[in-house]
């Protein structure tokens, strides 16, 4: 995931460029309104967060590298293009939890899920769950920098809406106009067609 | 607390490996680990720095009064509406809402913009989902997540008090 990005110059690389502006222009604006005090303050905050959150995040990647090796990508794709039905669903929620990596990474798996045949429940549970719960995520960050209470409490609030968009994303999806739809279905049923046919 | 959580899951993980492939599938992990932490380091750091600098410029008053515990409604609105547009990764979104946080934000507005920016991002969604995924998909999904923020900008607070 990291070649395009590699390869590409930094002065290119635009998310780099805005955090740089970003960041020049919280710093001119600290040093504006409090002086060299501003951006003392400022650095001392960063190397307070950096160090507090250093151990937790390196805890967090080695966790999410191994993670690859119980559950490599491509096997959980097969899986999930292969099964139907509720097995499907549960392998769907289970890969978007469980997926590393930033819209990258997800969007084109869910692509190439929907070419492959997987059913429109299997993508909504893969999309959702993805969006709602990341393993990775939760590891990585949102446990070392928000602190287990709030990082705790804000999934348990909201771990339940994974089912409710898992059940409810292809039921709006069929009121959808006929058109848009069929472009859709066309992709997510055309390799089941394919095979059957 | 964080630090024993992740490194008893850390252990138990390298356990499940080793009994999986051996130590070239622990070596392998690892590796892995080591390519995902050199793609983000680098806007990690920058991430970390600029919520540093953020708290200095941060007006605390204007931030208590607005999304504030005592905020109700309307900060959950405005937690998820910033949450809504706000760009970028977890790198940059996460080490924020924790400076908002430690500025005097509400539990229920900081859930409710964590949640916006991981179920109704504007720039993701017409950026990657939309192409990748197509209208109709986009759309439904879009929709049926519309109220999820709100509902973590309510939920939240109370399973926090339990939890604190």
């Amino acid at each position: 995931m990291g070649e395009t990005q590699k390869k590409k110059s930094w002065w290119r690389d635009t998310t780099l460029i805005t955090m740089v502006s970003l960041l020049a222009v919280v710093s001119v604006a600290a040093f504006v309104l409090h002086g060299v005090d501003g951006l003392r303050e400022g650095g001392e905050n960063s190397l307070f967060i950096i160090r507090q959150a250093a151990p937790a995040l390196f805890l967090g990647f080695i966790l999410a590298g191994l993670l690859t090796v119980l559950f490599p990508p491509r096997v959980v794709g097969r899986w999930m293009g292969d099964e139907a039905g509720v097995k499907g669903v549960l392998i769907g929620a289970a890969a978007g939890v469980l997926s590393p990596g930033g819209p990258y990474v997800m969007y084109p798996i869910a692509a190439a899920l929907m070419h492959g045949g997987a059913g429109i429940a299997s993508i909504s549970a893969f999309s959702v769950a993805r969006n709602i719960f990341t393993a990775n995520r939760f590891l990585v960050y949102e446990l070392p920098f928000l602190g287990v209470p709030l990082a705790l409490a804000k999934t348990l609030s909201t771990l339940w809406l994974i089912g409710v968009g898992t059940l409810l994303v292809p039921v709006v999806f069929r009121l959808m106009p006929r058109g848009a739809q069929e472009a859709a279905r066309s992709r997510i049923g055309g390799a089941e067609q394919e095979r059957t046919e | 607390m964080t630090l024993y959580l992740l490194a008893g899951l850390v252990g138990l993980t390298l356990f499940l490996v080793f009994r999986k492939d051996g130590l070239a599938g622990m070596r392998y992990g690892v590796e892995t680990s080591a390519l995902l932490l050199r793609s983000v380091a680098r806007m990690l750091v920058l991430g970390m720095v600029l919520a540093g600098m953020t708290q200095v410029i941060l007006p605390q008053e204007v931030i208590t009064r607005w999304i504030g515990d005592e905020s109700g409604f309307t900060g959950i609105l405005i937690g998820a509406a910033v949450g809504m547009f706000i760009p970028g990764g977890p790198y940059v979104v996460i080490p924020l809402a924790a400076s908002i946080f430690l500025a005097g934000a509400g539990v229920g507005p900081v859930a409710a913009l964590i949640t916006a920016w991981n179920t109704i991002p504007f720039t993701r969604t017409v950026m990657w989902e939309l192409p990748f995924l197509g209208g109709a998909f986009t759309t439904s999904r879009m929709l049926v997540n519309l109220p999820f923020p709100i509902v973590a900008g309510i939920l939240t607070p109370p399973v926090y008090r339990l939890l604190v």
